[in-house]
């Protein structure tokens, strides 16, 4: 292929291209899709130089597992699955080194001043929270981040990557009903987390 | 008819613009009569407004080339992924212990004769531990130590530690890594020579400043001590860095050896109680960054052939425990955190040192699971459960 045929190639004319012994068309399937890779590695695993490890480590693997890609999906829907095992195992090699502790909602929570019965917020309005919100993308960042895989990867999904929900069930192979509440429940998940945080913060305050 | 919780659900898929029409329908007219859901969408859109605003993050210059550069020097990333392109199983989880399999230790294995039986001189510390300068008392058998981390010296009773007795260097070879491990191993050879140091961290947990690490760079460092109690041989210390990869490099550096054989070189009895400490000049990162550890620390005594493998999965946070038994193997863990597995590897017959070394902790109890088809040793993998006051 030509520069500008790989280019304007898709990506399975592409990955056909890579399977024929064309480097340059895996090199254009990198450049194409190292943003969102990258970006979904950094939101899941929040170390940028984690996650650019991990992103590589991604394309090393789906340069040699290339040929598993049937074309029965979106390469992009393909790319994302290897993307999300590769970070959840980076995930869970750190928690077995970490054990990082996974927050139960009837957990005790630690502060300077003791343990304590986490105070689940009602579904009464938190304004303040919510106020704060977009002020503190480093506290939201930092959450999303401590989230359960389960909720950050569906939450990244789709409310930075942008899919769709048809397109988040393809990759993450739920039905349109679990997406939907699922979504639903991550921002829960998410809220109660900042709710949290920003309280504690203004307590420090 | 809509549930409450259907209702809920299609509030954020109204903000996705996910509703079919009926839905769409329905939902909007639960919002004109419902203050409180309008409060909800309001949050949720905020939550969602949040993360889309984000900063669009781009991979770093160079990264084309650092991926094929990987794939050109065949890098060595081990397929953790067993079905690349399906998803795997989520992340693991904290397993809760079953009521039927935590038991106390000391229901589990007999109790038998003194611990002075076993002439083991092991210290393996893993964990977060420190040790002043300056003479302690003698050990004492079975004893639970807590004290807060960074505190200077430990509650009554004591008895931790004593001063060095001798010079020398001592060798422990180290695992960093469960497959190494669980292969018999060892990913790093650490050497310690006496005195350069007046503290020794024992383990790599923990707010001490006394573990080395190098950033970037996971594996074992090298431990420091001038003041390691007598019979010591040589005290592990491990500190990871999080990163797999990091990991998996410091594993390559070091070819792996099989245990047996880096065992041969350790030191002669003469040199059991020989201090310890070398620094390897890296500086320590800021407590704040200091987290967990997971490490097998395979140590073998001058005067014995018992060799403890650790293995600490805990992330250490507040109290310290350790365990010490004299003239057998003193176990120092941390942590407040509710759950960490220990492994000992003992030979057959020292088994009841290390019913003695866990016995009577307390407020631990301990889920525990004999095996004894390791080699020649038996393995007691004990589960340490945090239980608050």
């Amino acid at each position: 292929m030509t520069r500008e045929e790989l280019q304007d190639a898709s990506d399975s004319e592409l990955v056909q291209a890579h399977l024929a012994g064309d480097r340059r068309a895996f090199e254009t399937l990198v450049l194409r899709h190292q943003d969102r890779v990258y970006r979904l590695c950094l939101r899941t695993v929040y170390d940028p130089t984690r996650a650019e490890e991990a992103a590589q480590e991604v394309f090393v693997k789906v340069y040699r597992h290339l040929a598993k890609f049937r074309g029965e999906s979106k390469f992009t829907t393909w790319l994302y699955r290897v993307a999300l095992n590769h970070c959840r195992n980076v995930q869970a090699y750190r928690a077995r080194r970490h054990e990082r502790r996974h927050d139960s909602l009837d957990a005790e929570v630690e502060t300077e001043d003791g343990s304590f019965k986490r105070q689940l917020p009602d579904d009464r309005p938190d304004a303040e929270a919510t106020l704060l919100l977009n002020e503190r993308l480093t506290i939201l960042k930092e959450e999303l981040a401590r989230l359960d895989p389960i909720w950050k990867e569906i939450l990244v999904l789709r409310d930075v990557e942008g899919l769709s929900y048809e397109e988040i069930g393809q990759t993450l192979e739920l039905a349109p009903g679990t997406v939907k509440s699922r979504i639903h429940r991550a921002r829960g998940e998410l809220k109660v987390r900042l709710g949290r945080r920003l309280k504690g913060d203004q307590r420090i305050k | 008819m809509t549930s409450p919780m259907q209702q809920r659900d299609d509030l954020s898929a109204l903000l996705d613009g996910e509703l079919e029409n009926a839905e769409l329908a329905a939902i909007e007219q639960e919002l004109e009569s419902d203050s409180d859901l309008r409060v909800e969408l309001e949050e949720l859109r905020g939550i969602s407004d949040g993360l889309r605003s984000l900063p669009d993050a781009t991979a770093p210059d160079g990264f084309l080339a650092a991926v094929m550069g990987r794939i050109e020097a065949g890098d060595g990333i081990e397929e953790m992924d067993t079905d690349v392109g399906r998803l795997a199983s989520p992340v693991e989880r904290v397993v809760e212990p079953q009521p039927d399999n935590v038991v106390r230790l000391s229901s589990w294995w007999i109790k038998g004769p003194a611990l002075s039986a076993v002439a083991a001189s092991v210290i393996v510390g893993i964990g977060l531990g420190i040790w002043d300068k300056g003479p302690l008392a003698p050990p004492n058998a079975s004893e639970l130590v807590m004290r807060a981390p960074g505190s200077s010296a430990p509650p009554s009773p004591t008895g931790l530690i004593s001063p060095p007795t001798a010079e020398g260097d001592a060798i422990a070879d180290v695992a960093s890594d469960d497959e190494e491990a669980r292969s018999g191993r060892t990913a790093e050879r650490i050497r310690m020579t006496p005195g350069e140091t007046d503290r020794v961290a024992v383990g790599g947990a923990g707010s001490s400043p006394a573990v080395l690490s190098a950033p970037r760079r996971s594996g074992i460092r090298e431990a420091s001590s001038s003041s390691p109690p007598p019979g010591i041989v040589a005290v592990a210390e491990a500190e990871y860095a999080p990163e797999p990869s990091a990991e998996r490099e410091a594993l390559e550096t070091e070819s792996a050896r099989p245990l047996e054989t880096a065992e041969k070189g350790l030191l002669p009895e003469s040199d059991a109680s020989k201090a310890l400490g070398r620094s390897d000049g890296v500086s320590p990162p800021p407590p704040a960054t200091r987290q967990a550890m997971t490490a097998v620390a395979s140590l073998r005594t001058a005067d014995s052939d018992v060799v403890v493998s650790l293995r600490d999965t805990a992330m250490s946070r507040g109290w310290e425990l350790t365990f010490v038994s004299p003239g057998d193997a003193a176990v120092v863990l941390s942590d407040l955190l509710p759950e960490q597995v220990v492994e000992l590897l003992l030979p057959p017959g020292d088994e009841l040192a290390a019913q003695a070394i866990l016995d009577g902790l307390g407020s631990f109890r301990f889920a525990s699971s004999p095996e004894r088809a390791e080699g020649e040793h038996s393995r007691l993998r004990v589960t340490v459960i945090y239980v608050p006051e």
